[in-house]
């Protein structure tokens, strides 16, 4: 993956500060934020609970905007962006697996999956057979019309990933996909991910408590109060 | 979208099913409320059949069985009203107008027997009410005899009795012993007013000179503008002949205005429960949908984060909405559809059912519009990661 450094950052924020404002008490959730994420990267971030890594997990998904700063994306700036504009950048160059999997229990596996195809032209037969192919990279083809609540937890992440790279995104960000599972899962999930960055090339950004699974991507990002710290 | 909304609203059918039975039950009660206003609304766009205006009810209350001397007055009483300087016309009538009084028989009609109403008018109600002869002549008095009546039949009784290409004058319905020679055909005469559905009638000649019971009413045609004052100079010319008559005068409009209330009363209360009930769905539905959308903010969060614009997201939950209500509407649907084979109630039949149902269906898809519109608009205020974070 050496040779993507050197090309255009596929992510990069700027200066990046988020304030939280409840009734009179300001919260600086993160602080002059400056960090790049380049094409194909594997990229952890880690740090103490509360210091900041979801808030900038989310900085990079587009699912907040800073108080101050800048988001590029493939060298584009977002900030203007209206939240029109910004759900097919969402929908089409990321995915996203969250540690409480957040599967919809009214629909089937391989409607859970569709989803993200759902906000594009195309055909439910179309949105269908993807959503198949991707259950079959997770190892899920057998399940596909079974509810989320009749999976196990290792299981039901796995719908999350295939849901995730349905729409073949270039960035896949992860927030903590394993921490609601145990270690044999863990590992199930995190071959997946060195599986999709190593043969497919996406980028993952994956929040992590785990030193051990940190210590196994490319780069680690460290966040402290709010801060990046080196 | 529409696939997934669908298959959405069938997996959560039972936790959607309180939702739908409100939605039921609402459907089924504006189909009714419809059905009867629709039937009140058609009955009185159609024709009365006779002129209420400047016509007075004088109400005949004798003690006792009509006497040998009521005989010999009554043509006196009519006289003298006629002889008064703003009396138009006066006639006697064995039924009244306005009012829940009937006399009814069945008679054999094209297909079945049907119920007709029967009233019979002494010489000048022509002139008083105005009631339009499209063919043949009106009874005469000392026409009829016992067991074989000569009347005048409307419209709608010549339609439901004889072929279109039949000429109804100068036939006779046979009832057993009974006879019925038809001599002409009238427009109508809607003897209980503007909001009942339309009847067979005949109208026969009241014999003054042998009225047996049958005088309930004389009407009084005044002139245009006669002044209020001159229903006590009616009544007291009246009263001068037959002081032992218990009378009582009253305008027909008045009258009219009366029956109108009395019909129409139960309507505006049904009316205004009705709106109530719908004031009271809508609050429910829209609470449900509240509380639904509370519940259903991560997925909405999910949603966002995947690719929906917050427009997607609104229109979603309220094709949630409507689908649910589709599915409610169908059912209700098809119970409200067999009311009319049932012939409970005379407004539900087969010429407003289909428009309630419609009508109905509409006015319900706009309650849950609106219903759904102010939960999906909050749902769709969230950021992405606010809804995610919701707990």
């Amino acid at each position: 993956m050496s040779d993507n450094l050197n090309q255009q950052p596929l992510i990069t924020l700027k200066n990046i500060r988020k304030m939280y404002y409840t009734d009179q008490i300001e919260t600086l959730a993160l602080k002059d934020i400056n960090l790049e994420i380049n094409k194909g990267e594997f990229i952890s971030i880690m740090g103490p609970s509360g210091c900041g890594k979801s808030t900038l997990l989310n900085m990079l998904g587009l699912l907040d905007r800073p108080s101050t700063g800048t988001i590029e994306f493939e060298g584009k700036t977002l900030d203007k962006l209206s939240d029109k504009a910004l759900a097919p950048i969402r929908n089409e160059k990321l995915g996203f697996v969250f540690q409480t999997f957040h599967l919809i229990p009214d629909l089937r596996v391989v409607d859970n999956v569709a989803l993200p195809l759902l906000y594009r032209p195309m055909s439910n037969k179309e949105r269908r057979e993807r959503a198949l192919n991707a259950l079959k990279i997770v190892g899920l083809d057998a399940r596909v019309n079974h509810f989320p609540t009749q999976l196990s937890g290792g299981q039901q992440q796995r719908v999350a990933i295939a849901r995730a790279i349905v729409g073949e995104p270039p960035v896949i960000l992860a927030d903590e996909p394993t921490g609601n599972l145990d270690s044999h899962m863990g590992n199930e999930i995190m071959s997946i991910l060195f599986d999709l960055n190593e043969n497919r090339g996406t980028t993952i950004v994956m929040v992590t408590h785990d030193r051990e699974q940190a210590d196994q991507t490319q780069r680690t990002v460290r966040v402290f109060d709010g801060q990046l710290v080196h | 979208m529409l696939k997934h909304i669908l298959t959405l609203t069938w997996n959560r059918r039972w936790a959607n099913s309180l939702v739908m039975l409100e939605v039921i039950i609402a459907f089924f009660a504006l189909f009714v409320l419809i059905s009867v206003g629709y039937h009140l609304w058609s009955n009185y766009q159609r024709p009365l059949g006779y002129n209420y205006d400047n016509v007075w009810e004088i109400s005949l209350r004798i003690d006792g069985r009509w006497q040998d001397k009521d005989t010999q007055i009554l043509p006196d009483v009519i006289n003298a009203l006629n002889a008064l300087p703003n009396v138009v016309s006066t006639h006697a009538q064995s039924a009244p107008a306005f009012r829940n009084w009937s006399w009814t028989t069945r008679l054999p009609a094209k297909d079945s027997t049907e119920r007709v109403y029967r009233n019979l008018f002494s010489d000048g109600a022509q002139e008083t009410l105005g009631i339009k002869l499209i063919d043949g002549r009106w009874p005469l008095a000392g026409e009829s005899e016992p067991q074989k009546a000569v009347v005048a039949i409307n419209r709608y009784m010549r339609d439901r009795f004889f072929e279109d290409d039949v000429n109804a004058v100068n036939r006779v319905i046979v009832d057993g012993e009974s006879e019925f020679r038809i001599v002409g055909v009238f427009e109508d005469y809607r003897q209980r007013g503007e909001f009942t559905e339309q009847v067979s009638y005949t109208i026969g000649s009241l014999d003054l000179s042998n009225p047996g019971n049958n005088v309930t009413t004389l009407f009084v045609k005044m002139a245009p503008g006669t002044p209020v004052s001159d229903e006590e100079l009616v009544l007291n010319t009246a009263k001068s002949i037959a002081p032992h008559w218990d009378m009582g005068i009253v305008p027909w409009s008045e009258l009219r205005e009366q029956h109108h209330a009395n019909v129409l009363t139960p309507i505006r209360i049904a009316t205004v429960l009705a709106g109530f009930f719908l004031l009271m769905v809508a609050m429910g539905l829209i609470g449900v949908l509240w509380q639904d959308v509370l519940r259903r903010t991560q997925e909405i969060g999910l949603r966002r984060a995947l690719g929906a614009p917050s427009g997607n997201v609104r229109m979603q939950i309220i094709g949630e909405m409507l689908a649910v209500t589709g599915l409610g509407v169908i059912i209700g649907g098809v119970l409200a559809a067999q009311l009319p084979m049932l012939e409970l109630i005379d407004a539900i039949n087969w010429q407003t059912t289909p428009m309630a149902l419609v009508l109905s269906a509409l006015m319900i898809f706009a309650l849950s519009f609106f219903a759904a519109y102010y939960p999906s608009y909050i749902a769709a205020r969230y950021t992405p990661s606010e809804a995610l974070r919701y707990e």
